[in-house]
């Protein structure tokens, strides 16, 4: 019986070709992106999930909290803290510190291999412990036994050594000098939410900091006993640390190791963050996706009812039961699904290389053996359940009405038709108008004034190993050249990275954590940052590099800084008996010195000439490049040991967009996706529809009706389900929206007319869809469409 | 075999009854070769589904052999219907995806026989009604004739004790025609199939050993 049902079933899909394709082409799209986008998931939510004991691995995270109790969430924790939870809170098995490369690029080399690296890090000996981390070469009990050994991973002694012996060799790393490899890990997978290349001990890090509360530069990862809760350790955190540092009122909490990554979203995460959110938005477009895709299909199915509607008659007088029925079209349903599900893998295939390249990610199908399985599992459940509706109203047709050749039309269906038909133009408007939102959105935090110029600056790293007078003399050489307007030495970067401080007005028990750079006097002119009222810092007053100070609007709003704001003091740090002033000598007009998703921050400059690390260097005239080349030949004319560096100020800025982009470029992607199912569907059930009304168009036409008259007639029903779905898809993107803009700080207004572009859009396509169908209809010469019958 | 009583079947429209049929009283006796006749309109063809189980009547008693059809269950129905009745169309529907051999199959395939034993039952009809060459052919590929004699085939496969034909031979030409008949006088006579057929043509209705003619859903 089975071949039977595959016979017709296939015999169908070749006799209706275009039918089949629309069906197949349209479901396999459909399931090629849920394919991807449920690997995109797969992928975001299997971060850290490598380590064996993942669910007993706990970050320990802190908020800043500031006087006047508003706090900033921070990802950073003193030294001391890991090895006093190791000692008190007997819950924890083991305990691991972390501390990054903070930015700063190591020069490494092993003989004339030399490279700039930013992933060096250092950790406890416990991290073997804690995290799974497989030794390729050496093992943990020895790795760190001496102090200055160095652990790589296998790609980067690919880097320096080739297919050379590493173990035991050495290898400088830059200023700290000679060290032993005494290991070989294997490289951390991408779905690790920190990745080193070289991990150097904790030790080798100078001072005592196993007793330092104060430096926050440290990440704390516990690992509990078995059979601990969670939430028994976590208030005892925060009294151990109540108990060490009486004063202090930072707020201590825990975070799961695998929660890090898509819910975390501290300041100094260790690598960029996913975002749940996004994980949500395209599980639900997955859904709405497939659900489109499966609307299709029983549209079709049940439009072309008529069509098979004799072969049911003659099967049902052959003998034929309504269950044997059920099951032929149901085998019919997988059958199509089986075709779509193979070409969506090769569609997927296609696909991939795209959206890796977009989301960084490695994704591919076959990483997982089970996937492709799970995959058609999947297809076939959805197409049992596409087909459970065709089949359950096909086989329900009475046999004395279809032989007797009287139309098979049921007024329900049509109507379940036209609710099928709103609902995926329903989510195609939605999605257009979201498009357009984000689009907006996107192009206005990129455009935005920031209040700074970020255009034509240079900033080339790196001179913080120079010393003082050859730096100046850099600088200086770096000045004569004509297309360099302005040289400025800084210790972050704007839009990158800076550093913060705890201040308070003297006088005030307001403290504030405030974010602050340390620049030199030709810093805010290089970046045209607009002093509002005092002045900024210079070489005339010497004693600015002592205690003088530069704060934002915001600052001197949050610090409650009185007028006349120049002159005030602030109190900067305090010892235990002395206090440290800093004099307000100027205030400078906010400026957006991160993302547009957070409001401006206090920010204050400070001038040290000790801390300069980078220089900014203001480009002028249209030769870039050429000016590029001879900064060039003056950093190789001054610095003989260090490679020349450079990036422009505009990409750290542009970095800080780079998840909004992607959101974009995907979500124009799947919008263009889904609008083309939907009008596949609509292509097939107009092409149906109008074979149904052949002969009433021949006889209109007959009777003197014009083609355009007879294409408005076939038309107007479909355009006014438009209609109705754009009035469902307002409200619902109007929502929707909202909700992701609220991420941002600074937002666009969702203006109507976003909407009203939106429903116009959606009604040209598919007026453009059904109208190919309906003039052919309408030109068609009457004489023929009457003699069918 | 078939006992009809008070049979009426009609259709309500706007509150008034339609008759289609109207108190048909009727036996059919094992082994008998009936013509219904009658002009169009006059239900033979409601009569004949009535009798094929296909159509309920509104109204009245119909045995057969010792089943009251009137009080059985679509189910009970159905698999009475697959047992002893076989149905021939005017318009053939044969089942244009399948091949001639495939469209003769099919009744088996809903009685659940064996694959192996299907294929001599179709090779047998193949053979008797001589088209084993076309076997492999759609109907699309046939003549109206021999799209016919696949649609009998098709009926008779299942071992019918009655066979039903709504005017088999009004899509054919004459010399099909008298072909199809000579085929159903030879089936009523050698195999001893029970014959009920439809038609306009009084040179057919002729074949049979009795008319019953209609008139406005009556017997005349």
């Amino acid at each position: 019986m089975l071949t039977n049902y595959l016979k017709i079933a296939i015999r169908n899909l070749l006799r209706y070709k275009f039918f089949s394709f629309i069906n197949i082409f349209g479901l396999a799209v459909g399931i090629a992106c849920c394919t991807v986008i449920i690997l995109f998931v797969k992928d975001e939510l299997s971060y850290d999930k490598q380590n064996k004991d993942a669910g007993r691995i706990y970050r320990v995270v802190k908020d800043f909290v500031n006087d006047d109790g508003s706090t900033v969430p921070d990802a950073t924790t003193p030294p001391a803290l890991a090895l006093t939870l190791q000692r008190e809170i007997p819950e924890i098995e083991n305990v691991v510190r972390i501390f990054p490369g903070w930015g700063r690029k190591f020069y490494v080399q092993n003989g004339e291999k030399k490279f700039l690296e930013e992933n060096v890090y250092r950790a406890d000996s416990s991290i073997f412990n804690v995290f799974t981390i497989p030794f390729v070469k050496g093992n943990p009990k020895t790795a760190f036994a001496q102090l200055k050994s160095v652990l790589l991973t296998e790609s980067t002694v690919k880097k320096y050594f080739g297919n050379e012996e590493a173990m035991g060799k050495s290898i400088e790393l830059d200023d700290m000098g000679t060290y032993v490899i005494t290991g070989i890990i294997k490289n951390l997978p991408r779905t690790s939410h920190f990745k080193f290349d070289f991990l150097i001990s904790t030790r080798t890090i100078r001072g005592n900091i196993d007793t330092e509360w104060g430096f926050y530069n440290f990440y704390t990862y516990i690992k509990l006993k078995r059979n601990t809760n969670i939430a028994s350790v976590e208030p005892k955190i925060k009294e151990l640390f109540k108990k060490h540092q009486p004063g202090n009122k930072n707020f201590f909490y825990i975070q799961p190791l695998t929660s890090i990554h898509l819910t975390s979203n501290l300041k100094w995460e260790l690598e960029p963050n996913g975002d749940k959110t996004y994980v949500y938005i395209f599980i639900t477009i997955a859904l709405f996706i497939i659900i489109i895709a499966g609307i299709n299909y029983v549209n079709l199915s049940t439009a072309r009812a008529t069509l098979r509607a004799k072969e049911i008659g003659i099967r049902k007088t052959s003998g034929a039961q309504k269950n044997s029925l059920i099951r032929q079209f149901l085998t019919e349903s997988v059958v199509i699904t089986l075709l779509a599900t193979v070409a969506a893998v090769a569609l997927s295939q296609l696909i991939l290389p795209a959206v890796n390249n977009i989301t960084h990610k490695n994704l591919s199908l076959f990483s997982d053996g089970w996937f492709i399985v799970y995959l058609f599992i999947a297809a076939n459940i959805v197409g049992v359940l596409a087909g459970l509706y065709p089949a359950l109203y096909l086989s329900s047709f009475e046999t004395v009405k279809i032989l007797k050749g009287v139309k098979v039309s049921s007024k329900n269906n049509f109507n379940l038709r036209k609710a099928l038909v709103v609902v995926q133009f329903s989510i195609s408007i939605a999605l257009i108008a979201g498009t357009i939102i984000i689009n907006r959105q996107v192009d206005y935090v990129q455009s935005a004034k920031l209040g700074f110029d970020k255009e034509h600056v240079l900033i080339i790293p790196d001179i913080g190993y120079l010393d003082r007078s050859k730096r100046q003399a850099l600088k200086n050489s770096l000045l004569q050249i004509p297309g360099v307007k302005k040289i400025a030495a800084t210790d972050g970067i704007i839009g990158g990275q800076n550093w913060t401080n705890g201040i308070r007005l003297k006088g005030s028990q307001n403290s504030q954590l405030v974010n602050f750079l340390n620049v030199d006097a030709d810093f805010l002119d290089a970046l045209n940052i607009s002093l509002k009222e005092g002045r900024n810092f210079s070489p005339a007053f010497p004693a600015d590099t002592a205690d003088a100070i530069i704060l934002n609007e915001t600052a001197v709003k949050q610090l409650g800084v009185p007028s006349p704001v120049v002159g005030q003091q602030i109190v900067w740090a305090e010892d235990d008996d002395t206090t440290y002033y800093a004099k307000v000598i100027g205030v400078v007009k906010d400026f957006h010195f991160t993302s547009m998703r957070s409001e401006i921050k206090p920010f204050a400059f400070v001038t040290d000439n000790n801390r300069q690390w980078h220089f900014a260097a203001k480009l002028q005239g249209k030769d870039i490049s050429s000016s590029i080349s001879h900064i060039e030949s003056a950093w190789k004319a001054n610095v003989s040991n260090r490679p020349f560096q450079y990036y422009f100020l505009d990409e750290t800025y542009n970095k800080l967009y780079q998840s909004e982009r992607n959101f974009r470029i995907i979500f124009v992607y799947i919008t263009i996706l889904i609008i083309i199912i939907a009008c596949l569907g609509l292509f097939g059930l107009a092409s149906f529809m109008t074979q149904q009304r052949t002969k009433e168009i021949g006889i209109r036409k007959v009777l003197g009706a014009s083609v355009s008259g007879i294409v408005t007639l076939l038309s107007k029903d479909f355009l006014k389900l438009i209609g109705i779905a754009a009035l469902i898809a307002f409200p619902v993107a109007w929502l929707a929206m909202n909700k992701w803009l609220e991420d941002f700080a600074y937002r666009i207004h969702i203006s109507w007319w976003i909407f009203l572009i939106a429903a116009i859009i959606s009604l040209l396509i598919a007026f453009l869809t059904i109208s190919f169908q309906a003039i052919k209809a309408a030109i068609i010469n009457p004489v023929k469409s009457l003699r069918t019958e | 075999m078939i006992r009809l009583k008070n049979i009426s079947r009609w259709f309500t429209n706007g509150g008034t009854r339609t008759f289609v049929l109207r108190d048909i009283d009727m036996n059919v006796n094992e082994g008998e070769f009936i013509s219904i006749m009658g002009p169009s309109g006059s239900g033979k063809s409601t009569l004949l589904n009535v009798i094929g189980m296909l159509d309920d009547p509104s109204e009245g008693e119909y045995h057969f052999f010792d089943d009251k059809v009137h009080a059985l269950k679509e189910k009970q129905k159905s698999a009475l219907y697959k047992r002893y009745i076989g149905f021939v169309f005017q318009a053939y529907h044969l089942i244009d995806e399948l091949t001639v051999y495939e469209n003769i199959e099919t009744p088996l395939i809903y009685q659940d026989i064996k694959s192996s034993e299907r294929k001599g039952m179709v090779a047998d009809m193949l053979d008797r009604f001589q088209i084993v060459g076309k076997k492999d052919l759609f109907p699309a590929q046939l003549s109206g004739g021999q799209q016919q004699l696949v649609g009998i085939a098709r009926a008779l496969i299942a071992k019918p004790k009655l066979l039903l034909a709504d005017e088999p031979t009004g899509n054919l030409n004459s010399k099909q025609g008298e072909e199809i008949m000579e085929l159903f006088k030879k089936l009523h006579k050698e195999d001893g199939v029970t014959i009920i057929q439809v038609t306009h043509s009084e040179k057919n209705a002729a074949y049979g050993e009795r008319v019953i003619n209609l008139l406005d859903g009556r017997i005349n």
